[in-house]
């Protein structure tokens, strides 16, 4: 295994404990900003560092999380005890494929589609016409818009 | 040259020392935009600045705002980050950005950017 793998291993397990730890604390505070921003930025990273190492696996999973996560910290979903569980199978999910991946240098090809539904189904309620959790209705989440089709060579410069 | 690399990850700050020292371009780091901002004023000069969005105590885009505001105007600054929407483009573009390299990138999206800014060959 090369160092910057090692690197990223150290790091994203790293990420994982704060996540874990932020998560105890979250059930006492679900409104806790941040808490949200911290569990956010530990996924985050470790999805803006997959894409690097080419983990598509891991890629996948930690970006449904994100996508939950950043619901949460923008306060348009509620972290209720089923919000969290979800969290918790999701930490338990990337701690997995980093074992895997720890142990055998690559990621194997495990199934992640039953929990990335699961992510998905908990960030419904702030994306229906009637949010159920969600903070105000006209608080609609934002549709991301896609990324450039080339991103990587999008200049600034118009000259 | 000397570039100052600015991300909260280890993993990134290590990825691109290596893809920037292979080009014979010095680097420091700093772990998010305070510590950033708190290099550029040490007695150490930079020509460049490779600045994560996301990142606590201080984001890249607040410090890239900093930095301007205190009058860096020779340092080129490249905004790096996992950020691929135009609305993060142009505020990075209007508070002073040179450049905006997307992660995940390679050495040639690198060099590319780094050309753009006139430090390395094309």
């Amino acid at each position: 295994m090369d160092e910057l793998t090692r690197e990223f291993l150290i790091e994203s397990q790293e990420g994982l404990d704060r996540m874990e730890r932020c998560l105890t604390k979250l059930e006492e505070k679900p409104h806790d900003t941040g808490l949200l921003a911290e569990i956010f930025r530990s996924v985050h990273t470790i999805k803006g560092t997959t894409g690097f190492l080419g983990f598509k696996r891991l890629e996948k999973l930690a970006h449904a999380g994100e996508n939950l996560l950043g619901l949460l910290r923008e306060e348009k979903l509620v972290a209720d005890q089923p919000t969290i569980t979800g969290l918790l199978q999701l930490l338990d999910g990337l701690r997995s494929i980093l074992k895997t991946i720890e142990a055998s240098g690559n990621e194997s090809t495990g199934e992640d589609a039953a929990l990335i539904g699961r992510l998905e189904e908990l960030q419904a309620p702030a994306k229906s016409k009637h949010p159920v959790h969600a903070k105000a209705a006209e608080h609609e989440a934002p549709v991301r818009t896609a990324a450039p089709s080339s991103p990587a060579h999008t200049s600034l410069r118009t000259a | 040259m000397r570039a100052l690399i600015v991300d909260d990850s280890r993993f990134v700050r290590s990825y691109l020392r290596g893809l920037l020292e292979e080009k014979g371009i010095e680097c420091d780091e700093a772990a998010d935009g305070q510590a950033g901002i708190d290099q550029l004023h040490s007695e150490q000069l930079f020509d460049l600045a490779l600045v994560d969005w996301n990142m606590p105590v201080m984001s890249g885009l607040d410090m890239l705002k900093t930095l301007r505001t205190e009058g860096y105007s020779d340092l080129k600054v490249m905004m790096v980050t996992t950020e691929a929407e135009n609305d993060f483009i142009l505020r990075a573009l209007d508070a002073g950005a040179d450049e905006y390299l997307m992660k995940p990138f390679d050495d040639e999206a690198l060099t590319e950017k780094l050309a753009m800014l006139g430090l390395v060959e094309g």
